[in-house]
């Protein structure tokens, strides 16, 4: 699999580590009231669709950036590759 | 007082660089240079210019000065190559220079760093690397993975001589690693003359 790094162009995935669902850059205020639940969910649920799928991934062996990466999961064909800060700044910045 | 009589070691454990030719091909270790990483902290600008005395650093990218060397590693971040017996803390020059506007670490014996040098070197990369080595012209730095160690390739001149760094305590596996590909890149050549 080639993944499309926003910079670098065509990398091969053996050059990035896959770290897990990109719903784990939004993490839950701890403060907040309900914190515990939030943070149960957020810890263990995980939806696990077939088809479109952001996840994110580490460039470990190259310019050790974070991305999100929107995959079909049954084609494994990539949609949209962007670094994770720009989107968590994005979601930060909606929110 | 304790008086200790330090000699300084290569990463080899030797008090000469590693040197190694097979065929038309030489790897050579270059203990003579002083190693930083630079990145840049929020909202600071023109880094990389400060680190070369003016030119930027473009993406994947090297500018090579009179004495230093500054290669780009990822976004907002630089690794400086320095004359070790002109500037041996080169971080600390680094850091009174750029102050709160970047982290500065020192990589002195972090990174080990080697040149190879020879004719038809893309014969002895391409085995070792998955680099796509025609758009490695001069110029041009890429991090990778040789022998299962992160390291990174820069491109002096293509085919003819790269520069490699890796992680200090590989340099023997990664330099074994590399001459055998040599050894075996000559024999076929040899093989086939």
């Amino acid at each position: 699999m080639l993944i499309p790094h926003p910079l670098l162009g065509l990398r091969d995935a053996q050059e990035f580590t896959y770290f897990g669902d990109a719903s784990l850059l939004d993490r839950p205020d701890g403060m907040a009231e309900g914190a515990s639940e939030q943070f149960h969910d957020y810890l263990y649920l995980r939806d696990n669709p077939a088809g479109e799928h952001q996840e994110l991934w580490f460039h470990e062996q190259g310019d050790r950036s974070w991305l999100v990466v929107t995959r079909n999961t049954l084609t494994h064909e990539i949609f949209k590759v962007e670094f994770a800060t720009d989107v968590a700044l994005a979601r930060r910045s909606a929110t | 007082m304790t008086n200790y009589r330090l000699s300084p070691r290569t990463a080899f454990g030797a008090s000469e660089p590693m040197r190694a030719t097979i065929g038309k091909a030489t790897l050579t270790e270059r203990p003579e240079f002083s190693i930083a990483s630079v990145a840049v902290r929020a909202e600071q600008d023109g880094i990389a210019a400060k680190l070369t005395g003016g030119a930027d650093v473009a993406v994947s990218e090297l500018v090579q000065t009179d004495t230093r060397t500054v290669f780009w590693t990822g976004p907002n971040q630089w690794f400086v190559l320095d004359d070790h017996s002109a500037v041996e803390a080169l971080a600390q020059t680094l850091k009174a220079d750029l102050g709160a506007s970047a982290s500065v670490t020192e990589q002195n014996d972090g990174w080990v760093v080697f040149d190879l040098t020879g004719e038809d070197l893309d014969e002895v990369l391409e085995r070792l690397c998955s680099i796509n080595l025609s758009e490695l012209a001069r110029g041009r730095a890429q991090r990778t993975v040789i022998e299962h160690v992160g390291s990174f390739v820069l491109c002096l001149e293509q085919g003819r001589s790269y520069r490699l760094l890796c992680g200090r305590s590989f340099a023997p596996s990664f330099a074994h690693a590399i001459k055998e590909i040599m050894v075996s890149v000559n024999a076929q050549k040899t093989l086939l003359a």
